[in-house]
């Protein structure tokens, strides 16, 4: 398979160019960073793209978040789901990734984690919105290789789902990056928390590695979404898993409830 | 903006020369160093300026420090807990906030990031201490606060839950969980909500939504537990948001339970029988005002089926209450399984039921239905040894329009039962408006027939005060009767059923025994009465040649002195018949009795007739009193009549006296006495002797 190494700076070069349709996002993500920023102020930014606030509204919306049907306007909307999480759906709009051609799978991968994330998150000291947000995010790189290679990509997923390799591994040896590192570059130069980006990097280390509780709560999340998607009976890699989810306080019982509970969040299409 | 190209490298993490990071870190703001064991002894090897500044030492000195001599401690701890920053550094790898103090320098907060560096020449750590600013050590302190409430919150006897985002809870205590009786992984979610039972969980979720808005909630809900129990909660909330992070709430959760089932058991108590189970006479009340206030033009008719049991009073007497208890208990339950689907069966006390029958076709059907209750009532009790025969009355009154009301509608089954029993019991009687009228005046009369004879007509007193020294110079006896149903009836009612059904030779002939009995009495033992008069009304159908023989009997039989004693008799009684009347008259002033002209001024004024009358006293009408002050006109029209009674030698008295200012100019028109509520108002034999001993006002 040849390997279309310039994919990934034709990615960072087009996310730089700012693409007119994601100036809203942009704006969002620069705002939600500004101390003097309000709910209502960021709901008049987001108020300017239908897209984004249908996106924000429905989340809120979510059985996730209990509310369904009772918010009805953007600025409660960012109250309720923090500031973290509209960041993260205001990146994945600037990504691209919300409504073009990304694979249901990916985004379902991404409702599960971060609704697990957002479970995990508060057991361990942080807000739900910081872990719903990484959990969102946390393939953000794959969602954009995909973007730009679709066929390639596919393939690669295939592969891995086939032959049991991580997808990681093939898209560096496709791409000479993996999708995360690729996720941590564009989120840094959007000036997201150096604490969320490191998380979003070392998803990959062992599970015993030394990490920022953000790092933890990712891990577990992925562990929970993983269980979720593809249960395993492979005995080393279910290890794996628990040990993931006890070093974020839950167990496998959280597997069911995050099935149950993603829908609405990424995963709901248009 | 970043480029493309730094973005890339950024990517690629190349590592970059030696020299350039040395000069990097001499910069940053931190103070960092590289220590290596020599001797035993961690040393530093490699340090920067700012590492220098941390530890209070001057430029330089810090290399070659025994990492064993600096001393960290927590930051907020105190002096416990001492340990060097050589045992800090090798304990592994992470990130420990201490405060750090070197020799005689003030401590230094810090954050101490270690790694252990192994490569050909041997072991070194590197390491990082950061000074922790005001916010790290304010966000320490808040963990510690955060982590002092969960401590309290797990222990607290009231569950106590915390959600970080929208509804999902992310802190649940123990109590709540016992309580909601789900699993942690629910709880920590959204579906802790689908155990509230549907009614109760739209009230909640939009109370909530409220906390999450910025307002409060105290709200009651119902929750199902895993068992299918069902508990009552009472939740409080209040928001928990800071901006930015999301907006959450804290709620306080009571089980009430116990509490509802008591005040469920005390709303049942408050509107049912405790003996039979049956609604009662309240709740009634209630079913049957929202009945008659629901009611439209097109609704069926409805019915009220008024029960009373015969002769329960001797089944009491008789065979004992416990007794009368089992069958006011069959009673019920016959009268329960007789009920049709709308229908509400009440006790409305003793031995009286009601039925509302809610959908009626007709009267007939009314008829019916009551009927075909009877007959099941009339089937043998068998209480104990005892098979007892139950009779029972019913009456039926029809609620057919939207304009009647609750309580007539019971009064008119209740008079319709009453008919019943006067025409022989056990039977069904229908309220039909003028036959009633006609047969209840007859019992009214029969009711008036008895009090009479039981003395039960009570007697009110209205003073009559002299106004030259506002002394009680006779006291006027006034009808009362309060019917044990109907409650008080007016005077004018009560003579005129007495006159209709010929009761009013006895009642006068009571009225005035029983006064002139009083008032003896009072001549004795009251001394502001000793010399008052008696003032006693005569109709003008009394005005017969009786009325002397009837006075003459009174009085000898109470004693009273016959100059005490004071005949009202209104100017119409004299002008009707004055040939009749004037020997009437004569009779009773040769016993010695005065008479008053009553209602003077109110009619046409024979001066003739009063002259014949021989009035001792003329009462001025109190029609013509209340219009005084407003019009001069009757105030001369008072001192006119004042005048005549004046010139026929009577004591002119003002009835109806009831202001001041009514009082001025019944004085100015030169009147002797007067009565009226501004002086004293009727009252009983009990009250006039209190105020006579207070003063009257």
């Amino acid at each position: 398979m040849t390997a279309p190494a310039p994919v990934v700076d034709d990615i960072l070069r087009e996310l730089d160019a700012l693409p007119a349709r994601s100036r809203t996002a942009v704006e969002v993500l620069w705002l939600v960073d500004d101390p003097r920023a309000s709910a209502q102020r960021l709901a008049d930014t987001i108020g300017q793209d239908e897209a984004l606030t249908t996106r924000i509204m429905r989340m809120a919306n979510a059985p996730y978040y209990g509310l369904s049907g009772r918010i009805t306007s953007a600025a409660f909307a960012i109250t309720v789901l923090g500031f973290d999480t509209v960041r993260a759906v205001a990146a994945s709009a600037a990504a691209g990734v919300l409504e073009d051609a990304v694979p249901s799978w990916m985004r379902t991968e991404a409702s599960l984690t971060a609704a697990a994330a957002g479970t995990i998150a508060p057991l361990l000291g942080r807000s739900a919105s910081e872990g719903t947000s990484i959990g969102l995010l946390h393939n953000l790189g794959s969602m954009l290789l995909h973007r730009a290679d679709r066929a390639g990509h596919a393939g690669l997923a295939n592969q891995a789902r086939l032959t049991g390799e991580d997808l990681h591994d093939l898209e560096r040896e496709r791409y000479g990056a993996p999708g995360y590192v690729l996720a941590g570059a564009v989120l840094r130069r959007w000036a997201f928390p150096v604490e969320f980006v490191e998380a979003l990097l070392a998803q990959r280390d062992p599970v015993d590695a030394p990490r920022s509780q953000l790092g933890v709560v990712l891990l577990a999340a992925v562990a929970v979404a993983e269980e979720a998607l593809h249960p395993t009976t492979d005995p080393v890699v279910r290890a794996a898993r628990l040990t993931a989810m006890a070093r974020g306080h839950v167990g496998p019982d959280l597997v069911e409830h995050v099935s149950s509970q993603a829908e609405g969040l990424l995963s709901a299409s248009r | 903006m970043v480029s493309a190209d730094r973005g890339a490298r950024a990517v690629d993490h190349p590592t970059p020369p030696r020299h350039v990071l040395a000069a990097g870190l001499r910069l940053t703001p931190g103070g960092v160093l590289v220590a290596a064991e020599r001797g035993g002894s961690l040393v530093t090897t490699w340090t920067t300026p700012a590492l220098d500044r941390l530890l209070g030492v001057e430029l330089g000195e810090a290399l070659g420090l025994d990492l064993e001599t600096v001393v960290v401690h927590p930051i907020d701890g105190g002096a416990g807990d001492v340990r060097s920053l050589a045992e800090v550094v090798t304990a592994g790898p992470g990130q420990v906030d201490v405060a750090l103090r070197h020799g005689s320098a003030p401590p230094v907060a810090v954050r101490v990031a270690a790694t252990r560096v192994e490569d050909g020449t041997g072991v070194a750590w590197g390491v990082v201490l950061g000074e922790i600013d005001e916010q790290v050590r304010a966000d320490a302190r808040l963990r510690e606060s955060e982590e002092r409430f969960r401590t309290l919150a797990a222990q607290a006897p009231i569950g106590i839950v915390v959600s970080d985002v929208g509804l999902r809870l992310g802190f649940v205590n123990e109590r709540a969980l016992h309580l909601w009786d789900r699993s942690l992984e629910v709880m920590r979610s959204s579906r802790w909500l689908e155990a509230i039972i549907p009614d109760d969980r739209e009230i909640v979720v939009t109370a909530l939504a409220g906390v999450l808005a910025g307002g409060d909630a105290d709200v009651p809900l119902r929750i199902t537990r895993e068992d299918g129990a069902v508990r009552s909660l009472r939740m409080r909330a209040a928001p928990v948001t800071f901006e930015g992070r999301g907006a959450g709430f804290i709620a306080s959760l009571e089980d009430t339970t116990a509490q509802q089932h008591h005040e469920e058991q005390l709303r049942h108590a408050a509107l049912h029988d405790p003996l039979t189970g049956l609604p009662n006479r309240t709740m009634l009340d209630q079913v049957l005002g929202a009945t008659v206030a629901g009611r439209r033009h097109d609704d069926a008719a409805a019915a009220l089926l008024f029960f009373d049991l015969d002769d329960f009073k001797g089944v009491n007497d008789t065979y004992g209450h416990t007794a009368g208890d089992e069958v006011l208990v069959e009673v019920a339950t016959r009268l329960s399984r007789a009920l049709r689907d709308d229908d509400l069966l009440a006790r409305f006390g003793g031995d009286e039921f009601v039925v509302l029958c809610r959908q009626v076709p007709d009267v007939d059907v009314a008829r019916a239905v009551a009927e075909r209750m009877r007959r099941q009532l009339s089937a043998p009790v068998v209480v104990g040894d005892h098979t007892l025969e139950v009779g029972v009355s019913v009456g039926v009154a029809m609620l057919d329009g939207t304009e009647d009301r609750p309580h007539q509608l019971l009064r008119d089954a209740d008079a319709a039962m009453y008919l019943a029993k006067r025409a022989g019991r056990g039977r069904v009687v229908v309220y039909e408006e003028e036959d009633h009228r006609q047969t209840a005046r007859g019992i009214l009369a029969d009711e008036l027939r008895e009090a009479i004879a039981e003395g039960a007509v009570d007697l009110a007193w209205q003073p009559i005060v002299r106004l030259a020294d506002r002394r009680v110079t006779a006291v006027e006896v006034l009808l009362r009767w309060d019917h044990p149903v109907r409650g008080p009836v007016p005077a004018g009612e009560v003579l005129g059923l007495a006159e209709e059904h010929d009761l009013l030779g006895d009642l006068g002939a009571s009225v005035l025994e029983r006064a002139c009995e009083q008032m003896a009495t009072w001549h004795r033992t009251v001394p502001a009465l000793a010399s008052a008069k008696l003032c006693v009304n005569v109709a003008r159908q009394q005005v017969q040649p009786v009325l002397a023989t009837t006075v003459a009997v009174a009085l000898a039989r109470t004693g009273m002195a016959s100059s005490d004693l004071v005949l009202e008799v209104t100017e119409q009684a004299l002008l009707a018949d004055p040939e009749s009347g004037r020997a009437v008259l004569a009779r009773l002033d040769e016993l010695g009795v005065a008479i008053a002209v009553d209602d003077f001024g109110a009619g046409v004024t024979s001066i003739t007739a009063l002259r014949q009358a021989g009035a001792a006293m003329v009462k001025i009408d109190q029609g013509v009193i209340s219009r005084l002050a407003d019009d001069d006109d009757d105030a001369h029209l008072v001192a006119i009549l004042a005048d005549l009674g004046r010139a026929v030698g009577a004591t002119v008295v003002a009835e109806g006296v009831e202001t001041p200012a009514q009082l001025a100019l019944v004085v100015a028109a030169g009147c002797d006495a007067a009565q009226g509520y501004l002086l004293a108002q009727p009252m009983s034999a009990a009250e006039l002797e209190a105020d006579l001993v207070g003063g009257l006002s």
